[in-house]
């Protein structure tokens, strides 16, 4: 008996052993349960489907395995004793631990004279636009501080954005918004977006949404230049807006508090939600795109599970937070008055139902310069600040993905990739109409009932009788049924409509007939010659 | 030559046909044969008494009458050419012939071919036809009418040109059949005794051989009709073939039968005409009648004739056509052709049937690349010691073999082992051997008792033995487990996930609810008077109130140990968590209290006693039992809670939470008490709240001077003792003047879960075991963040900014009091509900079925008939945001959407989860491995350049 048991346990501890690797494949690369297939008769449906989960326990299996792909780690910050706090650390200090490479990342730029700055990283983290609200537009290679261009544009300058790659960047100005190439030349201005307020790309889509002082959020194709939807909000100026990268839904923020987001494929918003009691300050959405983290007027922070809608957490600031940004690996960055801090933990702490965070990882600032904008650079533990006085660089430790995927974005690209990835985004790219709350839903079954469906068509509508058509188009030698006859008409293939089509074409040849014969009796024996043959 | 007849058979008269096809009929009926017999004997008389003249009567019969015409002519035309040839050729005589020469003749014609048309014209004559004019054979009324049909169908008269000779010959015979039949009418009334016997002989026979099946019929029909065709005439159907196999059955005895009774007929019928007929032969034949083989086989006695002479009789057909050994006229190409497809059928079937697993494998298969891999190709190498050729290998084999590394002379290490071993018991003594031998014959039979064991413990069916045995293997496992967790490896995840399922199925399921013999004890009213049925339900009833208790969320100590096996064991055998001896005295406590509550519903029994215990006295005593049930609950309530909010007051530090309790609706509570465990800023600013607090319970506020340093640690481990108690609180009303401070109930709500979890992890940091004690599904503690002792910390810094941020909060507040935003926003969404709610539309048109216009009273208004019609939206209760209140979705459809949708469910699948599931996993080389990504996107068939060759076997 102890034999047999011994035995065992050193099966099952193999078998536990490729049981936990499922486990953990299972885990972070499987899509949800099979459904069971006890109930299914048909044989062959029965092994196909046992060969298709077959199929992606291999392929969730290959992708653990494939971990071992990925060299960087990404740590944080640790602090070695109960009295230490990571929050206290300063940048300096940072610095000086840190290699030499890494320490130039973190860098300041005074810019004093045009007043608060807007950021933006490209996707790739390569690039870095700037652009102050008195109309000063820089872009620069950062890590190289290699500026790509400069631009003065004399007008106030609400927004700015980089589009797909560092070619091409939106600006947001005062009456419109222009898109200007990477050595400044203004390319585009697009009219249609009136006084736009924020700037927002959607980069699988190649969609530029706008919204702007009046309330309205426009959409246009930045690949095709087109207009692709225009949404009033009817909420008044709007406070802030924010993209879902999950599934490219726009949140935008209100003066009364509330949140909505939107669709280019719906007039009305999706979902309003009652996020703050006083105006949103500012949005932020993680990758995943289940948290929302928002700040309003009331001094609250907000973090939303915007799977479910519920408010998860609500924490308190000292001042109304003007800048919320989520970092990759989801490190909350909040920018409040002059002050910065960066919150680490806020969704785990809600995915483990543990409770709050209670203090943050890391704190910049109260040095008077009035934050703006908060943007973080991807796959770098970097964050950019842009206050009222220039921008700041700041060190983040564990902030950003250390491994990034070549093809998605590539932060070492050369001239060739980018224009090889520029066209294979392009031959990707997503429809509009794609667009809705639940990304999954492309290809699944439509479960609306049949009477719906009945209800929604149309019952009165007449099918297009095709002849009907033929019949009164042109004549002559290129009249439509005769064109009809010679393109569709020599097939071997006769149906109803080849049937009526050739009845038409017989009548249409004895009525000709009948008029030339008339013709030729009115005209008599003599002149009966000379009946036009033509039918006019 | 069968061929030639026909052709000249073709032509002849239907007279003359028509009596062959009755002498087939004949033939199959024994007692036809003698009849022909008889009847030739008289042919031959009549033929060489009457001239050429005819009968017009026989004529009618047959409905061919310029036929008979064209023979008349001929007749009278060529009468000298035809007697002239006769002379010559024929055994026809003239008129005047001699008996005796005739006969003679006669005999030595019988091998000609012409003979045989003799033979069939003899076989029925017309006389027989009027003999049997009442009588039908069986199936006879088809055969007559396909015998009458036939000629003309096959043979028009200009034929007869071209076999002119025969057709007058028949033409003779015919006549001189006629001219008998006039003449014979007479002879017949003499035979018909004979004749009637030997048809119903004959009929007696063929229905014993082809009984009761309904071809019987048509088969001897079609046997006489395909002899009759067959025989002369080559186009034959398979029919006759069938015939002759019937025939063979009954050859011969039949064979004898018919011999013996010709030869008693002919006896009989000699001794009148034997001037007129030729001389009976040996065996009782006239000289028309031919012999064959077949004739004689019956009565060869001798076993080695008859072996040599099987041949023979194998061929009955032959014997029948009266050619003895003559093969089988050759089937018709049709006929031939259609026997050899279908043969050929069942054999390339036989041949393709070979290919149908490789076909099945090959269409089943995932992928399939071409050319197919050679089956031959890849032959499996025999694992035989390879023997050394070349001289290096040798020496490298010797080598090896001295060295021990390669056994010698290519010897398998098993077989050297069995060498080794036999030479072993060689040497060894016998008694050694024996002892080894009774050692595997006890080995065997324990075996063989082992098993026997285990079948019979299989069968055993008794529940408490295998609850027994399986709480011991449980056990086993256990602390396997157990002992797998102390060397670290840790549970399995999946494991586990199925023993909460099992448990929780075992919650959900009815199992204690609805069973036999809970439904049995009801019917029966078995309690009113078993003590063990009477502990039994209410043991039922308890585990049901357990389990309703556990439903609602509330923890019951007794817990799973009765039915949840899984969790029994660990609860009660080494429970880490409930060493202390004080929490099981308390577990106990709690056990018997709950014993105790869940009796009291016991009490009300609804039953077929139930008219028992409702009456008085009954009642009386019910009454005191609950009255005492109750002060027993009550005091034990008391010592165990007292006791416990004792230890707690001494314990607690900061601030107290409580979550569920026993009797009270838990849901306010949690939502007061969830500012406070709030990020503390927040909580201390909401001021009314906590006012309300205070109103509420006592406790709370003496424990809040314990506030000064609300530690997270302190009012999370009393949040997770008060889960265990049962405090009666009073039920707060839940409606909150102010929604905004309701917004987070819900979170904290969600959390206890998982507070229980916190309290555990704290503990192991040894600052509040009691509060660890009293949680018991805890998971095992993991290693405590380092960052919540560093919160903790971070509290007491962050304290100093509090009055600071009340007033700023309460600035706030009073800066927003105005902005009705949250009103508005219910206002709004309220509208739209309504708006995406079902809808009245009024159809109603004024003046339609009523007067309209000036002067309607408002009576006559009303009166008139309202056309509502109820457009369906989406329910209030119905909406994604019904529990949302914070929240308004937009339940339209977006139509831009739909057209990314599949409208039905496609081919192959049964549900939707199928299909869906079939697009969850992505191909695409972005989301998977190069590997998965080809794996996934393979072609089903691989085809290589160059020549496929077809397959040559069967690969399967």
């Amino acid at each position: 008996m102890a034999d047999s048991d011994s035995r065992k346990a050193v099966m099952s501890a193999e078998d536990r052993q490729a049981k936990m690797r499922l486990a953990e494949a299972q885990k972070t690369y499987g899509r949800g349960k099979a459904p069971s297939m006890k109930n299914i008769r048909d044989k062959k449906l029965r092994t196909t489907l046992k060969a298709q989960e077959e199929k992606h326990k291999n392929a969730m299996l290959q992708a653990k395995d494939a971990e071992i792909l990925l060299e960087h780690e990404a740590g944080f910050l640790e602090p070695e004793g109960e009295l230490e706090k990571t929050y206290k650390v300063r940048q300096d200090e940072i610095k000086d631990s840190v290699g030499m490479e890494t320490a130039k990342k973190g860098f300041e730029l005074r810019l004093n004279d045009f007043g608060p700055y807007r950021t933006d990283y490209t996707r790739n983290g390569r690039n870095l636009l700037l652009a102050g609200r008195k109309g000063h537009v820089a872009t620069m290679d950062w890590r190289d501080g290699k500026l790509g261009c400069e631009l003065q544009l004399n007008e106030t300058v609400r927004d700015a954005r980089w589009l797909h790659n560092n070619q091409f960047f939106a600006v947001a100005q005062k009456k419109y918004v222009y898109i200007y190439d990477h050595n400044g030349v203004e390319i585009h201005c697009l009219n249609k977006h009136l006084e736009p307020l924020f700037l927002e790309f959607l980069p699988y889509h190649f969609l530029l949404a706008s919204v702007g002082i009046s309330g309205y959020l426009k959409y246009t194709d930045t690949s095709t230049g087109q207009t692709v939807a225009e949404l009033p909000t009817r909420l008044g100026r709007p406070t802030s807006l924010t993209q879902n990268p999950h599934n490219a839904i726009l949140h935008t923020g209100h003066q009364n508090g509330t949140v909505t987001l939107w669709s280019p494929n719906s007039q009305t918003a999706l979902v309003k939600a009652q996020v703050h009691r006083g105006p949103v300050r500012s949005l932020a959405i993680d990758r995943q795109g289940r948290y929302m983290v928002s700040t309003g007027q009331d001094q609250r922070m907000n973090v939303w599970d915007i799977r479910m809608f519920r408010e998860v957490h609500s924490y308190s600031c000292y001042q109304p937070g003007a800048s919320v940004a989520i970092s990759d690996r989801g490190l909350t960055a909040v920018g409040w008055g002059t002050q910065v801090s960066v919150w680490r933990g806020l969704f785990d702490a809600a995915v483990a139902d543990q409770g709050k965070v209670n203090s943050p990882y890391m704190a910049w600032g109260g040095e008077g310069q009035r934050i703006e904008n908060m943007r973080w650079c991807p796959y770098e533990d970097v964050l950019g600040v842009a206050h009222d006085q220039g921008f700041a660089s700041l060190l983040v430790p564990g902030a950003g993905e250390p491994n990034f995927d070549s093809l998605e974005a590539n932060p070492y690209e050369n001239t060739k990739q980018r224009q090889e990835a520029e066209v294979h985004s392009l031959l990707t790219k997503l429809q509009p109409d794609m667009i809705s709350l639940d990304p999954s839903i492309i290809g699944k079954l439509d479960t609306i009932s049949d009477k719906k469906v009945q209800e929604t068509r149309n019952l009165d509508h007449r099918p297009e009788d095709h002849m009907e058509k033929l019949k009164n188009r042109g004549r002559g030698r290129n009249s439509a049924l005769r064109k009809y006859l010679r393109k569709k008409g020599r097939g071997n293939v006769i149906d109803d409509k080849r049937l009526k089509a050739e009845a038409l074409r017989e009548e249409h040849r004895s009525r000709h007939k009948e008029k030339l014969r008339k013709e030729r009796e009115d005209l008599g024996p003599a002149l009966g010659r000379f009946a036009t043959k033509k039918d006019s | 030559m069968p061929r030639r007849q026909t052709q000249k058979r073709a032509p002849q008269d239907h007279t003359a046909q028509k009596p062959a096809q009755r002498r087939q009929a004949s033939r199959a009926q024994d007692a036809l044969a003698i009849a022909e017999a008889d009847n030739k004997t008289r042919l031959g008389i009549r033929r060489s008494r009457l001239g050429v003249s005819d009968d017009k009567n026989v004529r009618k019969r047959h409905s061919a009458r310029e036929n008979d015409d064209d023979n008349e002519d001929d007749n009278d035309e060529q009468g000298p050419i035809h007697k002239r040839r006769r002379t010559g050729a024929e055994y026809d005589s003239a008129d005047g012939g001699s008996d005796s020469e005739g006969h003679e003749w006669k005999l030595g014609q019988v091998d000609s071919d012409d003979d045989e048309e003799l033979d069939s014209d003899e076989a029925l004559g017309s006389s027989d036809e009027e003999r049997f004019e009442g009588f039908t054979f069986r199936g006879s009324s088809s055969n007559k009418s396909k015998s009458k049909k036939a000629p003309p169908k096959k043979r028009p008269e200009i034929t007869l040109s071209e076999d002119m000779e025969e057709s007058e010959g028949n033409n003779s015979d015919e006549d001189d059949e006629d001219d008998l039949g006039e003449d014979a009418v007479d002879l017949l009334t003499a035979w018909d005794m004979n004749t009637a016997e030997e048809e119903s002989e004959a009929k007696k026979a063929a229905s014993k051989a082809k009984k009761a099946a309904a071809g019987a019929d048509s088969d001897e029909d079609s046997g006489s009709e395909g002899d009759s065709e067959s025989d002369p005439s080559e186009d034959d159907s398979d029919m006759s073939l069938s015939d002759d196999d019937a025939d063979a059955q009954e050859d011969g005895l039949a064979k004898l039968q018919d011999f013996v009774q010709s030869m008693g007929t002919i006896k009989s019928t000699r001794t009148k005409r034997t001037q007129e007929q030729s001389n009976p032969t040996e065996y009782g034949l006239t000289a028309s009648q031919k012999l064959t083989v077949a004739d004689l086989l019956p009565s060869i006695t001798d076993s080695r004739l008859k072996s040599s002479l099987k041949h023979v009789d194998a061929t009955p057909q032959a014997s029948n056509s009266g050619i003895p050994g003559k093969l089988d006229a050759p089937l018709a190409k049709r006929q031939q052709d259609k026997i050899d497809r279908a043969a050929a059928y069942e054999k390339s079937k036989e041949t393709l049937d070979r290919w149908l697993d490789t076909v099945k494998a090959n269409r089943r298969a995932e992928h399939l690349v071409f050319p197919l891999p050679n089956p031959d190709g890849e032959q499996v190498h025999r694992m035989d010691v390879a023997k050394p050729t070349t001289d290096l290998e040798s020496t490298i084999q010797n080598i090896l073999a001295e060295s021990g590394l390669a056994e010698a002379n290519g010897k398998s290490a098993e077989d050297q082992f069995q060498n080794f071993e036999e030479l072993q018991s060689r040497s060894l003594p016998i008694e050694e051997i024996r002892a080894r031998q009774a050692e595997l014959r006890k080995r065997r039979d324990l075996l063989f008792r082992e098993e026997v064991r285990s079948k019979r413990i299989k069968k055993i069916k008794s529940k408490a033995y295998r609850r027994v045995h399986r709480k011991e293997r449980e056990k086993l496992e256990q602390q396997e487990r157990q002992a797998l967790l102390e060397s670290g490896v840790d549970m399995d995840e999946a494991e586990r996930e199925k023993n909460e399922r099992m448990r929780a199925e075992a919650r959900m399921g009815s199992k204690h609810r609805e069973s036999k013999w809970a439904k049995s004890l009801k019917e029966t009213g078995r309690t009113a008077w078993d003590e063990d049925a009477r502990n039994g339900a209410a043991d039922l009833a308890l585990r049901e109130e357990e389990l309703r208790k556990r439903i609602e969320g509330k923890s019951v100590s007794r817990g799973d140990d009765a039915y949840l096996d899984s969790s029994s064991s660990e609860s009660d055998d080494e429970d880490p968590w409930a060493e202390d001896a004080e929490e099981i005295r308390k577990n106990k406590l709690e056990r018997k209290l709950a014993a105790l509550e869940a009796e009291a519903p016991e009490g009300e029994d609804k039953g077929p006693h139930s008219k028992l215990f409702a009456m008085k006295f009954m009642q009386n005593a019910e009454a005191a039992q609950k009255e005492a049930n109750d002060a027993e609950i009550r005091q034990l309530n008391r010592d165990l809670h007292g006791e416990e909010s004792q230890s707690e007051a001494e314990s607690e530090v900061g601030r107290r939470k409580f979550g569920q309790s026993a009797k009270t609706d838990t849901k306010p509570n949690a939502k007061k008490a969830l500012p406070k465990n709030e990020f503390e800023e927040a909580a201390d600013s909401d001021d009314e709240q906590r006012v309300v607090d205070s109103d509420q319970d006592i406790d709370i506020v003496t424990d809040r001077p314990a506030k000064q340093k609300p530690g997270v640690s302190g009012s999370k481990a009393t949040a997770a003792s008060s889960k265990k108690l049962s405090i009666p609180q009073k039920d707060v009303p839940a409606e909150e003047e102010n929604p905004w401070l309701v917004q987070t109930g819900r979170n904290n709500r969600r959390r206890e879960g998982a507070d229980t979890q916190e309290a555990l992890d704290i503990s192991v940091s040894a600052e509040q075991p009691q509060a660890i004690s009293s949680s018991k599904k805890g998971k095992p503690a993991k290693a405590i963040p380092s960052k919540r002792r560093v919160q903790e910390e971070n509290d007491s810094d962050d304290e100093d900014n509090v009055p600071v941020l009340l007033k700023n909060h309460d600035l706030v507040k009073r800066a927003f009091a105005g902005d009705e935003v949250v009103q508005d926003f219910e206002q709004e969404k309220m509208d739209t509900i309504e708006d995406e709610g079902d809808k009245v539309v009024d159809n109603t048109l004024d003046g339609w079925g009523s007067w309209t216009g000036d002067g309607i009273s408002n009576k006559q208004k009303k009166r008139q008939k309202r056309f509502l019609t109820t457009v369906e939206g989406v329910k209030a209760d119905k909406r994604k945001d019904a529990k949302l209140s914070r929240v308004i979705i937009n339940e339209k459809r977006v139509k831009k959407n739909v057209k990314y949708m599949a409208t039905q469910l496609p081919h192959q699948f049964e549900t939707k989860s199928q299909y869906e599931r079939s697009l969850r996993m992505p191909l695409g080389p972005e989301w998977s491995t190069k590997e998965s990504y080809q794996d996934g996107t393979k072609p089903r068939l691989l085809i290589k350049q160059g020549i496929i060759k077809p397959m040559e076997k069967p690969m399967v």
